[in-house]
């Protein structure tokens, strides 16, 4: 049975054939990216709960300046009364000092009260002989 | 194997089955490959993690309707609906791998298939490439069979009218 022009046509058409589309995205890969996604999510949040509460309970001390009364967690221990500032005591507290800053603080704590400080027959505080110094410029 | 390890493959099964004419159908709605591409797995992936295919009587009919419907929220989305008459199609993407290589008979196919009205282009895609019945197709642009078997005559008229007056395809068919 001869085929009529609109089923000739048909046919023809039907020899173009559709591109393929591109592979599906890896479902399982995906349903992991997703679920990893919300379980990060979810910890982020806890995380943040857990801070807040530890921050209401424990708050910060409002600037960087410790409060009055606990400056001797930072500070550096004075060396001795009986010892006066040498570079040796110096060098001692700098080594000793937690930050740069507390060992500065430390050393012209030191400084100051070795004024009063009588010093042995020829030992010289470190501020004496830096005092005698000429610098040239 | 669970049932849901079953159902994608199933699912994947009809992605190698049905992809190419879902990806034509869904070209000849969007006018650019990229969204088209984009829908059809979004359906496929949408799936898979729902098992919404169990529930449906017709699969492919299925497929071919969540296609579309997942275009025209997407053209809602962008507040702009492609013209495909409009679109240069001389630059565009080919469509089809043609017969015998012959690139200019299948941009004459684009163009005609673009010529014609949109519902009579869907119609034809869904019935020779899709494969689908009247009645399915019936079903997919919620349409009556009648109407869907009435659009698909007057497109393949205009089709034929078309690619004979252009390029002569007279003889090869």
């Amino acid at each position: 049975m001869a085929l009529s022009e609109d089923e000739r046509f048909e046919q023809y058409l039907k020899k173009f054939q559709p591109l393929a589309p591109e592979p599906l995205p890896d479902v399982e890969m995906a349903r992991g990216t997703r679920r990893s996604l919300v379980l990060g999510a979810w910890a982020a949040a806890a995380a943040m709960v857990v801070v807040a509460a530890v921050l209401l309970l424990h708050p910060l001390p409002k600037s960087g300046y410790p409060p009055h009364g606990a400056e001797s967690t930072t500070r550096v221990e004075p060396l001795a009364n009986s010892q006066a500032l040498t570079i040796g005591a110096a060098n001692t507290l700098l080594a000793h000092a937690p930050s740069a800053k507390a060992a500065v603080d430390g050393v012209a704590a030191q400084a100051f009260q070795s004024h009063s400080i009588s010093l042995s027959e020829g030992r010289q505080s470190a501020l004496a002989v830096l005092s005698k110094e000429k610098t040239k410029l | 194997m669970p049932p849901l390890r079953n159902q994608a493959t199933e699912i994947e099964t009809l992605y190698r089955k049905h992809g190419s004419a879902l990806l034509l159908f869904a070209i000849a709605i969007a006018g650019e490959r990229s969204r088209a591409q984009d829908a059809v797995h979004q359906v496929f992936l949408k799936m898979i993690e729902s098992g919404m295919l169990a529930r449906a009587a017709d699969a492919k009919a299925y497929l071919f309707a969540s296609v579309r419907n997942a275009l025209l929220n997407d053209a809602k989305g962008r507040q702009r609906h492609v013209q495909l008459e409009n679109i240069p199609l001389e630059d565009a993407a080919i469509w089809f791998s043609p017969p015998d290589r012959d690139y200019a008979a299948e941009l004459s196919l684009r163009r005609a298939l673009a010529a014609i009205p949109e519902d009579q282009r869907a119609v034809t895609i869904l019935h020779i490439w899709g494969e689908l019945t009247f009645a399915q197709i019936a079903e997919v642009l919620d349409i009556s069979s009648n109407t869907a078997a009435s659009r698909y005559r007057y497109a393949l008229a205009r089709l034929r009218q078309a690619m004979i007056t252009k390029e002569g395809f007279c003889g090869t068919f």
